[in-house]
C-alpha cells in the first residue's frame, strides 16, 4: 500500500458549520498561516486573504470561519459560488445569496439582484444591513488580474469593507493574484489609500522547506505501510528539491504518491533514482 | 565539496544549443559547424540515384531538421543545385505543381533555375516538372520543402508525398527533401502504408528518426564536455546511471531530445555553480528537471 495514497484534495468550502468535517488539525497542517486576529479588530471589515498558490489561502478562510463562528458569528461559505469569470455576474450572484439568508427568494428579489456596479454597491450595504445579525462571509474567489480594468478589484473590496462596517460583518476575500507577488504589491497599494474603510490583509507565507518534509516524513511514519522506504541518498535528494524549488503541498504529496506507486509497480522494497526522475520532470512546471 | 578543488564556474552548456537544421547561402553544411556530433547510430543522407523523396519523419526535436539539412549539402556536394524551401511558414506550400510557382518568388534562386522556371508551361505536375527538368539542361535540383501544414491527416500527406515523389523523378532525376513532424506512431505508420500501396513507393525513400538511446546521450555528454576525462572531473555522479533514470521518457509520447537533454544539462549546471560545488551531481539534476519539467 501507499502511504501517500487518498491524495491531497483541495478542502471542501464550509457548507454547513455545525456539522462540517474540517477541525483545528486540518487547519494546522503546516505553520505557515498568521494567527487569526481577535474578533473585535476584525469586526466590521474585509479580511483580504493573500499568498502564493497552493500553499493554503483556502485552508486558512476556512479556518477563520472556524474561529469566528465559535465566538458567535454566522458563518457564510460563498467561496464555490459562481459564476467565475464576469465580475458583475459574480457580484450579482453573492447579492441574491446574501439576500437568500433572510428567506426564499422571489421574482422581486431576482429582479432587483439585475443592477449595475453603482446599483450592486447600494444594494450589497441594504441586503447587509437587513442580514438581521453578524456574519461572516467567505466570499467567490478566482483567480484575478489587477490589470483587468473589467475587474476593478480593488474597488469591490473597498465596497464590501463599506457593506461590512455597516453591518457589523467580516467578508473574507481571497485573493488569487495571477502574477504573484507584483499584482499583488499593486492591489495591496490601492487598497491602503482607502483609509475611511476596514480592510485587513493577511498574508499566507509559503510552506517552508523543513515543513514540506517533516509532512513527509510524518505521512510515512504514521502510515501502517511501511514496507517500501526511501533510499538514504533519495532523502537528501527530496531535501534538496524541496529547498532549491518552491513546491506547493499537494504538488508535494503528488510527487510523493507517484514515486511510491512506481516503487510498488516494481516491487521495489525501497524507493531510487528511478522511480524518483520521472516524478520530478512530470512536476516540472508546478515549481514556482 | 571535496577538500582543495575549486567551484565550477563555468557551464559546458551554452544558453542555446547550436542551431544545425538552418541554412543559409554562406553554410558551410551542418556537419563543419561547431557543436555537430557525429553519432554513430544516426542515420545518414540515402542514396538516391533515380530521383523521388527523401521522406524524414520523427517526433518534435528527434533531428529532422539536420538530417534535411545535411542531405541539402550532401545532395548539392553530388552536382545537384541547392534550393532551400525550409525558411517559408509551415504549410505555405501545397503540391508540387505550387512549388514551382512559390519558387519564382525566392530572392536567392540559382540563376539556372530561374532561368529553367520560365520555361515551364504545364500546369499538370509531372509534365510541369519534365518541362523543367528539360531546361535545367540535365542539372539534378534538390529541394528541402518547408513542413507540411500540420493539420494535413496521413493518407494526404502520403497522397502528397507521391505528387512530389513522380514530379521529381521527371525533373532530371531530382530529391525532394520532405519532413513529417509527428506525436503519434499511428499517424507516422498510416503515411509509410499510404507510400506503400502505390506502383512508385519506390521513388520515395522513407527514413524514421528514433529516440535517442542512452549511448547516443553519452556521446552528447562526452562531446559536450570533451571527453571522457573531463567527464570524470566535471560529475560527481555515474552518468550510466542518470540516463537511465531517464529511460521512461524514451517511449513516451515526448521523449528524450538532444534540446531538452541540453536545457537539462545547462540548468544542472547552473544549479551546481550557485552552489558553489565542485561537480555537479544527481540533486542538481533533479533540481533542473523541476526547473524545466517534460520535453
Amino acid at each position: 500500500m501507499n502511504p501517500f495514497a487518498g491524495g491531497f484534495d483541495g478542502m471542501e468550502p464550509c457548507w454547513n458549520s455545525s456539522t462540517c468535517p474540517y477541525s483545528a488539525h486540518d487547519f494546522l497542517l503546516f505553520d505557515n498561516a498568521p494567527e487569526p486576529p481577535p474578533l473585535e479588530q476584525v469586526r466590521g471589515s474585509v479580511l483580504l486573504l493573500a499568498g502564493s498558490s497552493g500553499h493554503g489561502k483556502s485552508v486558512y478562510g476556512h479556518r477563520l470561519l472556524h474561529e469566528y463562528g465559535a465566538q458567535g458569528m454566522k458563518p457564510f461559505d460563498l467561496l464555490g459560488e459562481g459564476p467565475f469569470q464576469q465580475c458583475l455576474a459574480r457580484r450579482r450572484q453573492v447579492l441574491l445569496k446574501l439576500r437568500s439568508k433572510n428567506g426564499p427568494l422571489d421574482e422581486e428579489d431576482m429582479a432587483n439582484a439585475q443592477v449595475d456596479d453603482a446599483g450592486w454597491a447600494a444594494k450589497l450595504r441594504s441586503v447587509m444591513c437587513g442580514a438581521g445579525g453578524e456574519l461572516i462571509v467567505r466570499l467567490p474567489c478566482i483567480m484575478q488580474d489587477t490589470s483587468d480594468a473589467e475587474a476593478r478589484i480593488s474597488w469591490e473590496i473597498l465596497q464590501y469593507a463599506m457593506a461590512a462596517q455597516r453591518s457589523r460583518s467580516v467578508f473574507i476575500y481571497e485573493y488569487n493574484a495571477r502574477a504573484w507577488p507584483g499584482d499583488w504589491e499593486k492591489l495591496r497599494k490601492e487598497i491602503e489609500l482607502s483609509r475611511d474603510v476596514k480592510v485587513r490583509i493577511c498574508v499566507v507565507a509559503p510552506v517552508t522547506p523543513n515543513e514540506l518534509w517533516t509532512y513527509v516524513k510524518g505521512v510515512m511514519d504514521s502510515s501502517p505501510h511501511k514496507q517500501i522506504t526511501l533510499d538514504t541518498d533519495v532523502t537528501e535528494w527530496l531535501k534538496y528539491i524541496f529547498g532549491q524549488c518552491s513546491l506547493h503541498p499537494q504538488s508535494v504529496h503528488g510527487l510523493m504518491c507517484r514515486i511510491f506507486d512506481n516503487a510498488i509497480a516494481e516491487q521495489s522494497p525501497k524507493v531510487t533514482l528511478n522511480h524518483l526522475m520521472p516524478e520530478v520532470i512530470r512536476i516540472g512546471g508546478e515549481a514556482a | 565539496m571535496s577538500a582543495g578543488a575549486a567551484p565550477l564556474a563555468d557551464n559546458p552548456f551554452p544558453v542555446r544549443p547550436p542551431d544545425l537544421g538552418t541554412h543559409d547561402p554562406a553554410c558551410p553544411g551542418p556537419e563543419r559547424q561547431d557543436g555537430y556530433i557525429r553519432f554513430t547510430g544516426r542515420p545518414n543522407p540515402p542514396d538516391v540515384a533515380g530521383g523521388g523523396v527523401v521522406l524524414i519523419g520523427g517526433r518534435p526535436h528527434l533531428g529532422k531538421s539536420v538530417l534535411a539539412h545535411r542531405c541539402l549539402h550532401h545532395y548539392a556536394a553530388a552536382g545537384h543545385v541547392l534550393v532551400d524551401l525550409s525558411g517559408r511558414a509551415a504549410g505555405d506550400i501545397g503540391g508540387p505543381v505550387e512549388c514551382l510557382a512559390r519558387m519564382r518568388d525566392i530572392c536567392a534562386l540559382p540563376d539556372e533555375v530561374r532561368a529553367a522556371l520560365r520555361e515551364v508551361r504545364a500546369a499538370e505536375p509531372v509534365e510541369g516538372h519534365h518541362e523543367f527538368g528539360r531546361a535545367l539542361g540535365g542539372r539534378r535540383l534538390v529541394v528541402r520543402l518547408p513542413r507540411p501544414d500540420p493539420s494535413l491527416r496521413p493518407p494526404t500527406i502520403a497522397a502528397r508525398v507521391l505528387e512530389y515523389a513522380r514530379a521529381a523523378a521527371t525533373a532530371n532525376a531530382g530529391v525532394y527533401l520532405f519532413e513529417f513532424p509527428f506525436w503519434l506512431e499511428r499517424d507516422w505508420g498510416q503515411v509509410r502504408e499510404g507510400i506503400a500501396r502505390s506502383a512508385d513507393e519506390g521513388l520515395v525513400t522513407c527514413i524514421t528518426l528514433e529516440p535517442f538511446s542512452d549511448r547516443e546521450l553519452m556521446e552528447f555528454l562526452w562531446a559536450r564536455v570533451g571527453g571522457t576525462d573531463a567527464l570524470d572531473e566535471l560529475f560527481d555522479l555515474d552518468p550510466a546511471v542518470l540516463l537511465r533514470s531517464l529511460a521512461r521518457h524514451r517511449a513516451s509520447l515526448s521523449p528524450n531530445n538532444l534540446t531538452w537533454f541540453h536545457v537539462l544539462c545547462r540548468q544542472a549546471f547552473e544549479a551546481a555553480i550557485e552552489s558553489d560545488a565542485t561537480k555537479v551531481a544527481i540533486h542538481h539534476y533533479l533540481a533542473a528537471a523541476v526547473r524545466i519539467g517534460a520535453p
